[in-house]
């Protein structure tokens, strides 16, 4: 299974950032966090690095049902998706599928909150 | 040559059972310790700083689901992401989709009754990490320091 869904864009790098954070809150997902992993690898080891960006989707909602399930999911919260730079002039957008990394936590009841989710991500993946 | 045969093969079965061995490892390091929420949190980001974390991400995602979904019963509970830089970049050359699981979550939860839990995903059980030698033994200098955390609490 692929544990990640993924697209190239033509976009900018913050066209993507926008494009992905706008169809994100239209499936219910908020980006709660928001990593610039260019600017921390800069500061922390002078690494000149290629613009990448991890954002941390989530939707509370869900994550409420996932936790009344499986109190451990937290650790799998939230999901993340990932902008970066490809080439000067593509950008790739790709969000983790939620359904292959919670294979680790065998709990039946989370099934169903990890389907929903893993649809609407690569919803999100296909609306960009 | 039958020696060397003997030896290979012995190494062969060694090898097999670290693998089942990993295999069996917890996708968790959970410790619940007492006091008070507020104070274990601090601890935690406190010991983890020492570690060579930066702490890159903090969420309350009790605070979070309340704000959308109205009250609930949830009690305090917050998702930390500790990162390593150096150590998150090394793995990046190793697996370019590492991003996927960076950074580590750590958990301090609320359990009530003077008592928290603190929740350490095991970084060389993520799918990503578990069949990749080079990633796993990054991992496993991460799985070392979180382990310190969780024995200093």
């Amino acid at each position: 299974m692929k544990y990640y869904f993924n697209k190239i864009t033509n976009y900018s790098f913050d066209e993507a950032i926008e494009k992905v954070t706008e169809e994100l809150q239209k499936e219910g997902f908020g980006v709660l966090t928001e990593i610039d992993v260019t600017a921390t690898l800069k500061k922390k080891l002078d690494v000149d690095f290629k613009n990448y960006r991890i954002l941390g989707a989530c939707n509370p909602p869900y994550a409420y049902k996932a936790l009344s399930a499986e109190d451990k999911i937290g650790t799998m919260l939230p999901c993340n998706v990932i902008v970066q730079q490809i080439s000067e002039s593509q950008v790739e957008i790709a969000a983790i599928n939620p359904i292959a990394s919670m294979q680790a936590v065998e709990n039946n009841a989370l099934g169903e909150v990890a389907i929903d989710i893993t649809q609407k991500l690569e919803q999100v993946i296909t609306n960009v | 040559m039958k020696k060397i045969k003997i030896i290979s093969m012995l190494l062969m079965v060694l090898s097999i059972q670290s693998l089942v061995a990993q295999g069996q490892e917890k996708a968790y390091f959970s410790k619940t310790v007492e006091g008070t929420f507020e104070e274990i949190a601090e601890k935690v980001t406190e010991y983890l700083i020492e570690q060579g974390f930066g702490i890159v991400t903090e969420i309350d995602l009790d605070v979070r689901i309340k704000n959308k979904i109205g009250d609930t019963d949830m009690k305090p509970y917050k998702i930390l992401g500790p990162c390593n830089a150096e150590l998150a970049y090394e793995a990046y050359k190793v697996e370019e989709n590492i991003g996927f699981i960076l950074p580590c979550r750590v958990i301090v939860k609320d359990l009530g009754n003077n008592k928290v839990e603190i929740l350490m995903e095991n970084p060389t059980e993520k799918l990503i990490v578990r069949d990749n030698i080079e990633l796993n033994k990054i991992a496993d200098q991460v799985k070392t320091k979180y382990l310190s955390v969780l024995k200093s609490l």
